[in-house]
């Protein structure tokens, strides 16, 4: 005989007990208590540092196949040397970026020189979905991380840490609907937020840009410092404007791609 | 034993943890359009009497890891996941015989009632909504759902 209306293996006791501990320790963690904060971080840690192991198999098969057929072939060697080359230009323009970057700098009055401290941080985990679009990252509060820092990849913007446990934390990419970047935008110097969007090529867009703006192809898009939320002059990105005369940024990576990031650490230092 | 007790949860772990891929004539990824984890759970638990995510036990951990993964609040996927569950669990129990259209409405309401829940979650944690990509997951879930009945029913566990 069955016990209740769900059926002989689950009770609609079980299911209201479950309902309740979810929604209890929804509240607790809502209401970030102390003890539950610590609680947390360690699972968190746990579940992170678990998915490295299950996940190295996988890791294992795909370096396995991936040398293999570089002993084989060639042509993937030369394409290799291509890649280096692109990436050789690349980092030529990134110079001259920073360059320019650099003299913008030197323009802004009165503003404080800062060396930020860094460490590099592997991509464990990214997810985009209807809950996030964030990467879990293999560096944490003992790694002096902290909510706030901004993560880059070859000088380039990716996100900001929002959650940080001991040895593991997540940064919510810029790509993210949650994300709100102060930028400033090419010789103009145009201000505007840089917000994520699922409409947009490359899911970037720009809001609250000046009531009458023109923007150029080209132009390069770099954080503002307000109110020291984040340092100035990390670019973000490149303006490209398409034949329909459409804008979007091209932020010269692919967000999913990530392996290894750069983590900022915003405990300032003078020089 | 395999069917019924460890593929369950190996496949909703691996959807949980596997990482988002990019899809690039979609410009997004697969898991932006489809909520795989709330289909497999309703159909891993209609398509065999006997799957009970070794009453719910198994089910309330993988909830826990995708809070933990997810960046969400423990206990958001709890209710979720439970929602789908204990509607699962009724359908299965009131039904004769699989009949694929009052499963799918079943399935379409579940999800109606998970993602008025995760918007109430959203509301409570002071986060944004975003209804318009929750409309457009919702109806691309709700629509690969027959694609996924197939291989459950006529694959997986034809024999049930």
């Amino acid at each position: 005989m069955r016990d209740t209306s769900f059926g002989s293996s689950f009770s609609i006791k079980s299911f209201v007990v479950y309902i309740l501990i979810g929604f209890t320790l929804f509240f607790v963690d809502r209401y970030n208590t102390k003890y539950f904060s610590f609680f947390r971080q360690s699972i968190n840690d746990a579940i992170v540092y678990s998915i490295i192991i299950i996940k190295s198999p996988f890791y294992g098969v795909n370096y396995l196949i991936k040398s293999s057929q570089k002993l084989f072939d060639e042509s993937i060697q030369i394409k290799e040397i291509d890649k280096i080359k692109i990436e050789l230009e690349s980092q030529k323009k990134l110079n001259l970026v920073l360059e320019k970057q650099l003299e913008d700098l030197k323009k802004i009055v009165g503003q404080e020189r800062y060396i930020y401290q860094s460490s590099i941080a592997k991509v464990i985990s990214y997810k985009n979905n209807i809950y996030t679009n964030s990467i879990i990252l293999s560096k944490g509060s003992s790694q002096n991380v902290q909510v706030g820092d901004p993560v880059v990849f070859k000088n380039n913007l990716v996100g900001k840490i929002v959650e940080v446990n001991s040895f593991s934390s997540r940064a919510l990419l810029i790509t993210s609907r949650q994300s709100r970047i102060p930028v400033r935008i090419g010789d103009q110097k145009y201000n505007a937020i840089l917000t994520g969007s699922n409409d947009k090529k490359n899911n970037l867009d720009l809001v609250f840009l000046p009531k009458e703006y023109k923007l150029n192809n080209g132009d390069i898009l770099y954080t503002q410092s307000i109110e020291g939320t984040l340092p100035d002059g990390i670019l973000v990105g490149t303006l490209v404007i398409d034949s329909k005369e459409n804008f979007y940024i091209d932020s010269s990576f692919d967000f999913n791609q990530l392996d290894l990031v750069t983590i900022l650490h915003l405990q300032k230092k003078k020089e | 034993m395999f069917k019924r007790k460890i593929l369950p949860i190996i496949l909703l772990l691996l959807v949980i943890i596997v990482s988002s891929q990019k899809i690039s004539f979609i410009n997004n990824t697969l898991s932006y359009y489809v909520n795989l984890q709330l289909v497999l759970i309703f159909l891993f638990v209609i398509s065999d009497e006997n799957i009970n995510f070794n009453r719910g036990l198994s089910l309330f951990i993988l909830a826990i890891v995708n809070d933990s993964l997810n960046g969400l609040f423990f206990g958001s996927s709890v209710i979720i996941f439970f929602i789908i569950y204990g509607l699962a669990n009724y359908q299965k129990n009131i039904k004769v015989r699989t009949i694929f259209l009052s499963e799918w409405i079943m399935f379409s309401v579940s999800l109606t009632i998970s993602y008025v829940v995760f918007i109430l979650i959203q509301y409570l944690s002071n986060n944004n909504i975003f209804y318009k990509t929750l409309l457009i997951n919702y109806v691309f879930t709700v629509l690969i759902y027959p694609m996924f009945w197939i291989i459950f029913h006529k694959l997986i566990y034809k024999n049930n």
